[in-house]
């Protein structure tokens, strides 16, 4: 229904952080001429173990953004509780509105239509900074912070030293 | 595909074996033909061919209307075709009188047709989300969708003919009911199409779309809901209880009444949304910086949410399309829901004393405003919105927040869940919405209302115990409707605070551990700069460690 009201959006968040770059990623488009697919490259925060790391990222927006929100989609190896192996971000507020069928989330965390390309790269960048184990997409990886951190340590710095590989 | 394709060949060779032997053993056509349909190693790979056959056909149409298939899709088809194979088991069981090769070959049919029927509803949904579609794959789902309907139309006909000729209840009547529910299923998957496209030809603008996509659901459900009964009280006559049968009633009958329910509150609330929501002022347009936090856009002319909180029109219906809360703030849109959501979390209290508090006093209308008066620029708006985004992330535990002190002269209520009180953080914001609160009776609390508590200049008093009880009693004393056991109730709060605020002071006297903690997240918004370290105090650690 919005596709034009969509494309008018991201284009305006595209021109803004062009102006305007903010600190801890850059963000672009994957193909000129589809502005409802970004490329993201996120920079691991400093003082935590993502330190260093450049991961890429593509964020999907569905044609009624920003009623529905984007999917992410980390394309580099990344090694963390809530990313799936297959790259997918799970944060609260990447989930559709309304409540959780499973009852983990309030409404209250979940997509809001005010949420931009900035707000949520910052979100994911406080996700890398402070994993969740209470809900875990990578299961394998919410155990191994729990309890056998120097083993998580080990994975994320390789995943570190990959991305900065890839460069 | 490689799979099918050995399998094919396979069975393919067999056949011909049985066929070779049965015609060199028996030398003529009919002593042959006879051994092939009654030797039962011939005739189940004769029918296995069959089989093969038919799945070939499908994988042709497939390949003829859809191309190949996305990885959503795949997952459907092996979810779905699971489901429907247990329930056509049934079926089976149900109509075993009739069992012969014909009933067989019918059943296999209605399987494969019933894919091509999820594949086509999957298709048309991705043609419907995705922004730019070829020319070529619209030709491709229109007639696959109109060969669909031939099909569901054609066997239809064939097994109501049947049933008119025989007149008596058979497995015909199984048959003319699945492609009745098919044909109907694929005529509002087209009518569908058709609205999308529509609104694709004018470019967007048809405002009515969802409103009309509503009701062409409600009529396929109501439809589908009243076959199925039909259905199963004619089985349930003539065989006895239609186990197939019973998920799809139920399903269908859930979905309905979600439908209605949400249906009936998205009426009441967009039916009369120019009465309901006023329209903002110039001046409330020029005091907030009148961009729509919807689309971004400049707002002429906007409409005022209860909680102060200002839209576009189209933009702020449709959100509430999908839900009824405040795109900002999440408060509530219709204030007389919060009686029935207080009990089911922490959102109703918060969002309604938001309201009544805001919405009496224009000093603290709302995060939107306090940021004009407090000249940020657009850019740290959003910062505070990320912020306030990494906040909520962080908040996976559930603070008890102020929000459950309410106090206002037609409603009071105790708090509910009046945390521990080692929670110093907790008990210091509601110290502030205390302090605030007093001109409006009002206490604010929760995330997304605290974010700016001690901006508004007007408002804002200094935090000091004394004085804020002083002011509490002069405000008891002036309202005289207020029942005493109201008073007795703000009373006992009151002295919980006070506690409260002791064991806060001693807390502070001891060196903080906890803030080592947070020092990912507030590293991570430092570097933000204080802009949004300061306006965060929705993260009530944020708030701690600035101290």
């Amino acid at each position: 229904m919005a596709a034009s009201q969509a494309s008018l959006l991201l284009q305006k968040q595209l021109k803004d952080l062009c102006k305007n770059p903010v600190d801890g990623f850059s963000a672009g488009l994957v193909d000129e001429n589809n502005i409802f697919e970004w490329s993201v490259t996120v920079i691991g925060p400093p003082d935590t173990l993502y330190e260093g790391g450049f991961f890429n990222a593509i964020m999907s927006f569905p044609p009624n953004y920003p009623n529905s929100p984007p999917t992410v989609k980390f394309t580099s190896e990344i090694w963390h509780p809530n990313v799936y192996p297959d790259g997918r971000v799970c944060i609260s507020i990447l989930h559709p509105p309304g409540d959780d069928p499973n009852g983990y989330e309030l409404a209250s965390e979940r997509w809001m239509p005010v949420h931009t390309v900035e707000s949520i790269v910052l979100s994911i960048i406080s996700m890398l900074s402070s994993p969740n184990d209470e809900s875990p997409a990578n299961v394998e990886a919410a155990k191994e912070w729990r309890e056998r951190r120097d083993e998580f340590k080990r994975k994320v710095s390789r995943c570190v030293r990959r991305s900065q590989e890839m460069l | 595909m490689m799979r099918l394709r050995t399998y094919a060949g396979l069975s393919f060779i067999a056949t011909i074996a049985v066929i070779y032997h049965a015609f060199s053993s028996r030398g003529q056509f009919y002593p042959a033909m006879v051994h092939l349909s009654t030797s039962k190693i011939s005739l189940v790979l004769l029918l296995n061919m069959g089989l093969v056959f038919m799945c070939i056909l499908w994988q042709l149409i497939k390949r003829l209307f859809l191309g190949s298939l996305r990885e959503a899709e795949v997952e459907r088809l092996n979810e779905q075709s699971w489901r429907e194979v247990m329930e056509i088991l049934f079926a089976i069981t149900i109509f075993r009188q009739d069992f012969s090769v014909t009933f067989l070959a019918m059943v296999t049919a209605l399987l494969l047709i019933k894919a091509l029927h999820w594949l086509a509803q999957k298709r048309v949904e991705y043609i419907e989300t995705t922004p730019s579609v070829s020319m070529v794959s619209h030709v491709r789902i229109v007639s696959f969708m109109g060969f669909l309907l031939l099909l569901d139309c054609l066997f239809l006909y064939s097994s109501i003919k049947f049933l008119i000729q025989t007149k008596q209840a058979s497995v015909s009547l199984f048959f003319s009911f699945e492609y009745m529910i098919l044909a109907t299923t694929t005529v509002s998957t087209f009518v569908k199409y058709i609205f999308y496209v529509s609104d694709m030809l004018m470019e967007g603008q048809w405002e009515k779309k969802a409103v009309y996509t509503f009701y062409l659901e409600l009529i396929r459900d109501l439809l589908h809901l009243s076959m199925y009964l039909c259905f199963f009280l004619v089985i349930f006559m003539n065989y006895g209880v239609p186990l197939h049968l019973i998920r799809e009633l139920y399903e269908t009958f859930r979905n309905f009444k979600i439908r209605v329910a949400d249906y009936m509150r998205y009426r009441k609330i967009t039916s009369n949304m120019n009465d309901r929501f006023p329209d903002a002022t110039p001046e409330e347009l020029n005091a907030s910086d009148a961009t729509c936090i919807i689309c971004r856009e400049e707002m002429t002319t906007a409409k005022k949410l209860l909680c102060g909180h200002l839209f576009h029109v189209h933009c702020l219906r449709s959100w509430l399309e999908r839900q009824h809360t405040c795109p900002t703030c999440r408060a509530h849109v219709v204030p007389s829901e919060f009686e029935t959501n207080s009990t089911r979390g922490q959102q109703g209290p918060r969002s309604d004393a938001n309201q009544q508090g805001s919405s009496t006093s224009s000093a603290t209308r709302g995060p939107g405003s306090d940021m004009a008066t407090d000249g940020l620029t657009q850019h740290q708006a959003r910062l505070q919105a990320a912020a306030a985004a990494a906040s909520i992330y962080e908040k996976s535990y559930v603070y008890p927040s102020a929000n459950t002190l309410v106090w206002s002269p037609g409603y009071a209520a105790v708090p509910q869940a009046y945390g521990p009180l080692a929670d110093s953080t907790k008990v210091e914001s509601s110290g502030e919405q205390t302090a605030i609160g007093q001109q409006q009776f009002a206490v604010p609390g929760g995330q997304a209302n605290l974010s700016f508590p001690q901006f508004p200049p007007c408002v804002f008093v200094p935090f000091q115990l004394p004085g804020a009880i002083g002011n509490l009693g002069e405000v008891s004393a002036g309202t005289q409707n207020i029942p005493d056991s109201q008073l007795e109730a703000q009373k006992k709060i009151i002295q919980q605070q006070i506690e409260a605020l002791q064991h806060q002071l001693q807390l502070l006297q001891k060196p903080k551990t906890e803030e080592s903690m947070d020092s990912g997240l507030t590293a991570s918004s430092d570097r933000k700069g204080k802009g949004i370290a300061s306006s965060s105090v929705s993260d009530p650690h944020m708030g701690e460690t600035e101290e």
